[in-house]
């Protein structure tokens, strides 16, 4: 094992030391029995001689002590000395020490923690050749903010931007799909993606083994080819080399393995989710090959040619959408000119790392940086109580002669022994929070794998102890070098320690204002969590399995789609327990429902005025299987099959059909550009898309007119969900054997899963502002028992005279209370000018909750009591002849 | 102790010790020996001082210290000058010389004048 190079270095020096002091006795030795001889030959004694020889070699362990100085340096062994006196002297006060090195470990391990994550997450570049030339393109449609920001891209677009756009080197296109695959063992989904040729290149990556795709490719009929990623060769492949040329079969399809990608690939996930484990060449439809506004469908990958810039590019991208805006989309109905079209470059790496992700991370780093900087108030506290503690000890050294710069030395050496010490028990602790963070990140925080305990990440903790060693050691050294002696020598300790008290008060409150910024914040999140809980909790989802059911074979037929999917839901109801049984495309709070416009013929608007809803396809049992209650008219049923009838949510009700009974009314809907009047039916209670998200503008459209394979399998059961889990799986296993059920999942786990990051991000924030009131509350627990020791005397004197301990207690406490005042309103004030920041973390709470606010100076006013009381009692209980006696 | 003897100054024992060693490599006891032969036992030095100025011109790298075995066979520490430390006696030498030079011209200047 090697060693690092400072422990050998000492270790050398450690043995050499042993070594000299050794071979210096045997020079000794030598040199005095050869004199000893020599003067026995002069004719003297023996044991005269040896005395004689002994006395002429003068002070032997004087000159000992000069010969390992000279051997040595002197510096190393004063350096041996002061570090055995620091550790003496950490070790005579094991609370302070205690209390110091848990906060720097505290600060430290935070900190370091948060920023492997901003590291991995956020910094480090993307694992593709000239990362920073890559982006993602979006489209905006300004009159459908409402409905999104910005949007998937069309493929008609995307197409000709790569005719008339010359910045970009090359672009890709590429979609979501998920795959069946079967012979195989147990018929299985896999995540896969439809990509172009040229994609792998476009990154900078190469296949291992066989090739990417060729242009050829992307036509319909000789598509059948794949490239498998490094984890699914491993698993189903048993990585065999031999692999190119084989066939797969996928959605009951023979796919021939064209490529395997190299372990070091990582998908540009830009939608999230799971890497996908297979790639196919994507395929545009004929309805997806005209430029026009809306059908965002696919994504888009740009690169920039070397020397293009972004502004330049997003140029010419913008002039071909001000085209296809002029023209208009005569297949969607939109006049020229009637919407606008624009594009958006989104750096790849911001598109993949996500808003929200990016967003929290910095709110982390705040909340990190406001503890760290409560470390540094509280150590720099700790060490003003110390510094006046050994004030006198300074003025005595000093007087017995050690000089100035010895003294400083002897502190400079403490400081860094306190601050390694702390930076290896910080570093140890944030080893093991990177780990814990990771570990608990939920699905969905894109790059977590990324997150490393990095070199890069040590050092900063490295520098974290270092600035924290400075403070410990240069410091006092100002306070202590500029002391006169005599002054400290004949004062009382409370004289001594007087003049720093404003300081140390200062920093106290200091640390109270930070702490109820922190205080304040995380509750404002844990309050968002709670209320967001709630809202993703308004419909019964106890007992209700959900699960994604894919069928290989008959893939394309969206009839026979709908016959399997008729076919189980027969055998589901027989199964025992179920209430209610449905599939859908989308779950509601999980996002990507279709968005379109929703207008009623007897509410007709101008045009132009888009209200986009969303849109689910369903099926009969789908409003009870969810648990949305009927508000009014009927729910749908089987004798609706052939008839243009839907659903719709009461916000859709009152919103678009305002003062009219909404059953009967006529939505007009042109799906497939042809025009369909559909009566409502029914009407349900409202959903959600997501949960922070305000309820929908829900439509329910039967789903046997519009059946996508691989929809959700939504079951309410009578039994828990787990009981009833294995008899729902036969069931569908009894229409087809080769259906593949990814994992049977609860609605209520699927739906907690939607909640999971927001839930990750108040853990960690309420943690720091945990640590951060601790911190705090120490803080002030300190300045208070010095205090008190400070009057120690002054209590004893006033107890003897008959004080009663109320006139004691009052002056200690309101001290702690009036430095927590200062603090708290300090710090509610930086809350409230911050507020704003934090809003985009918050639902259905105002940054400026006075609730919050309330809670946050309650807590505070709370701990300043139990500060001020522990040190005020510890006064009272003394005996006013060991107080007066302690000076 | 021999009575009479010149007790030496501290920037002495450096040059001596050098000057002692640069005849042949010495063990610390024939350092002594050396500089008592060569000063005809004018000069005398504590004997133990002799080694921590030792230890302190091997730490220069004027000396290196070896150890061998002495005359009467016994395992003993000999010094020896290094490239350095031959630079180092001569310029000694040479600041030596110039300052007894001027030490005994002005001496003399004040005898005479007197």
């Amino acid at each position: 094992m090697k060693l690092p190079a400072p422990l050998r270095t000492w270790m050398a020096f450690a043995f050499r030391r042993r070594q000299g002091e050794r071979e210096m006795e045997e020079e000794f030795r030598f040199h005095l029995r050869r004199r000893a001889e020599d003067l026995q030959r002069q004719g003297m004694p023996a044991a005269m001689a040896e005395r004689r020889a002994r006395a002429e070699f003068g002070g032997g362990e004087r000159y000992r002590e000069e010969c390992r100085e000279a051997l040595a340096g002197r510096w190393w062994l004063e350096l041996g000395a002061d570090v055995r006196y620091g550790l003496r002297q950490w070790r005579r006060k094991p609370g302070f020490t205690a209390v110091a090195l848990l906060t720097l470990a505290v600060g430290i391990g935070a900190n370091v923690a948060v920023f492997s994550m901003l590291q991995g997450i956020l910094l480090s570049a993307l694992p593709y050749s000239q990362s920073q030339q890559l982006y993602v393109v979006h489209e905006i449609v300004p009159q459908w903010s409402g409905y999104g920001k910005s949007f998937q891209v069309n493929a008609g677009n995307y197409l000709l931007w790569q005719k008339r756009c010359p910045a970009f080197a090359g672009m890709a296109e590429m979609g979501e799909e998920n795959f069946v695959l079967t012979g195989r063992g147990d018929p299985r989904q896999v995540r896969g993606a439809v990509v172009p040729a040229g994609f792998f290149a476009l990154l900078g990556t190469r296949t291992q083994l066989g090739r990417g795709f060729l242009p050829a490719e992307q036509e319909r009929g000789r598509d059948q080819e794949v490239v498998l990623a490094d984890d699914m060769w491993r698993r189903d492949f048993h990585a065999d080399p031999a692999v190119i040329g084989r066939d797969v079969m996928l959605n009951g399809a023979p796919y021939t393995v064209v490529g395997v990608l190299p372990s070091t690939f990582r998908f540009p996930a830009v939608w999230g989710g799971d890497a996908p484990e297979i790639f196919k060449p994507v395929v545009l439809a004929s309805y997806d090959l005209d430029p026009g506004i809306g059908n965002f469908r696919y994504s888009v990958i740009a690169r920039l040619q070397p020397g293009a810039t972004a502004e330049q590019a997003l140029r010419e991208l913008n002039t071909v959408e001000a085209g296809i805006a002029r023209r208009g989309d005569p297949v969607r109905h939109i006049a020229p000119g009637q919407f606008d079209l624009r594009a958006e470059l989104v750096p790849l790496r911001t598109a993949v790392v996500g808003e929200a992700t990016a967003r929290a991370l910095a709110m982390l780093t705040g909340a990190a940086a406001l503890l760290l900087l409560i470390v540094c108030a509280n150590l720099a506290n700790l060490l003003l109580a110390r510094s006046s503690d050994r004030a006198r000890e300074v003025a005595v050294r000093g007087a017995l002669g050690a000089n100035r710069s010895r003294l400083a030395r002897q502190f400079v050496t403490e400081g860094l022994l306190l601050a390694t010490a702390g930076g290896a028990l910080g570093l140890a602790l944030a080893f093991a929070g990177v780990h814990l963070l990771v570990r608990a990140a939920p699905l969905g925080i894109p790059r977590v794998e990324n997150v490393h305990f990095h070199m890069s990440v040590v050092l900063v903790a490295v520098g974290l102890a270092g600035v924290a060693a400075l403070l410990f050691s240069v410091l006092p050294v100002l306070w202590l070098v500029r002391i006169p002696a005599a002054a400290t020598l004949q004062a009382t300790t409370a004289q001594a320690g007087r003049g720093r008290g404003r300081l140390r008060h200062g920093l106290v409150v200091v640390e109270v204002s930070l702490c109820a910024l922190l205080l304040t914040g995380a509750l404002l999140l844990v309050r968002s969590l709670a209320r967001v809980t709630a809202a993703s909790q308004w419909m019964e989802q106890q007992n209700v399995l959900a699960f994604p059911v894919l069928t290989p074979g008959a893939f394309h037929a969206q009839a026979e789609i709908g016959r399997f999917y008729d076919a189980v839901l027969e055998k589901v109801r027989q199964a025992p327990g179920v209430v209610a049984a449905t599939f859908t495309p989308v779950l509601p709070l999980r996002g990507g429902s279709w968005g379109d416009d929703v207008i009623f013929r007897e509410a007709p608007r101008a045009p132009g005025d888009t209200q986009l809803g969303d849109f689910y396809f369903i099926s009969p049992d789908f409003t009870q299987a969810m648990g949305l209650p009927l508000l009014k008219g009927r729910r749908l049923s089987e004798s609706d099959r052939g008839r243009d009838v839907v659903l719709i949510s009461d916000r859709v009700a009152r919103q678009l059909l305002p003062g009219r009974d909404p059953i009967g009314a006529h939505l007009l809907w042109s799906p497939n550009s042809k025009a369909v009047e559909r009566e409502v039916i029914g009407v349900v209670g409202d959903t959600r898309t997501a949960p922070e998200a305000s309820p929908a503008l829900a439509i329910y459209v039967p789903l046997w007119s519009f059946a996508e394979p691989g929809e959700t399998l939504v079951v309410r059961t009578r039994m828990t969900a787990a009981a009833a889990a294995p008899a729902v799986r036969q069931a569908v296993w009894a229409v087809n054997p080769d259906a593949a059920i990814p994992r049977v999942q609860t609605l209520q786990s699927l739906l907690a899963a939607s909640t999971a990051p927001r839930r990750y991000e108040t853990t960690l924030a309420a943690l720091f502002a945990l640590c951060a009131a601790v911190l705090a509350a120490i803080g002030l627990y300190g300045v208070m028992s010095y205090a008190v020791s400070l009057r120690a005397h002054e209590i004893g004197v006033r107890m003897a005279l008959g004080a009663r301990p109320v006139d004691v207690l009052r002056p200690v406490l309101g001290r702690s209370l009036g430095l927590t005042g200062l603090g708290l309103a300090l710090g509610l004030g930086a809350a409230k000018l911050l507020a704003g920041l934090l809003s985009g973390f918050l639902y259905g709470i105002s940054p400026n909750d006075p609730a919050t606010y309330l809670l946050v100076a309650l807590l505070l006013t709370g701990m300043a009591l139990l500060a001020g009381y522990g040190p005020a009692r510890r006064a009272l209980g003394m005996s006013p002849l060991s107080a007066l006696r302690c000076e | 102790m021999i009575t009479g003897s010149t007790q030496i100054l501290p920037g002495m024992l450096d040059l001596l010790i050098l000057k002692a060693v640069s005849l042949q490599p010495e063990h610390g006891y024939g350092v002594l020996l050396r500089i008592g032969q060569l000063s005809g036992g004018a000069l005398q030095i504590e004997q133990g001082a002799l080694y921590p100025a030792l230890y302190r011109l091997v730490r220069r790298g004027w000396l290196t210290a070896d150890w061998g075995i002495s005359e009467n066979h016994q395992r003993a520490k000999f010094y020896q000058l290094t490239t350095a430390g031959q630079r180092r006696l001569r310029e000694e030498t040479d600041a030596w010389e110039s300052l007894a030079a001027a030490m005994a011209t002005v001496l003399k200047a004040r005898l005479e004048e007197a």
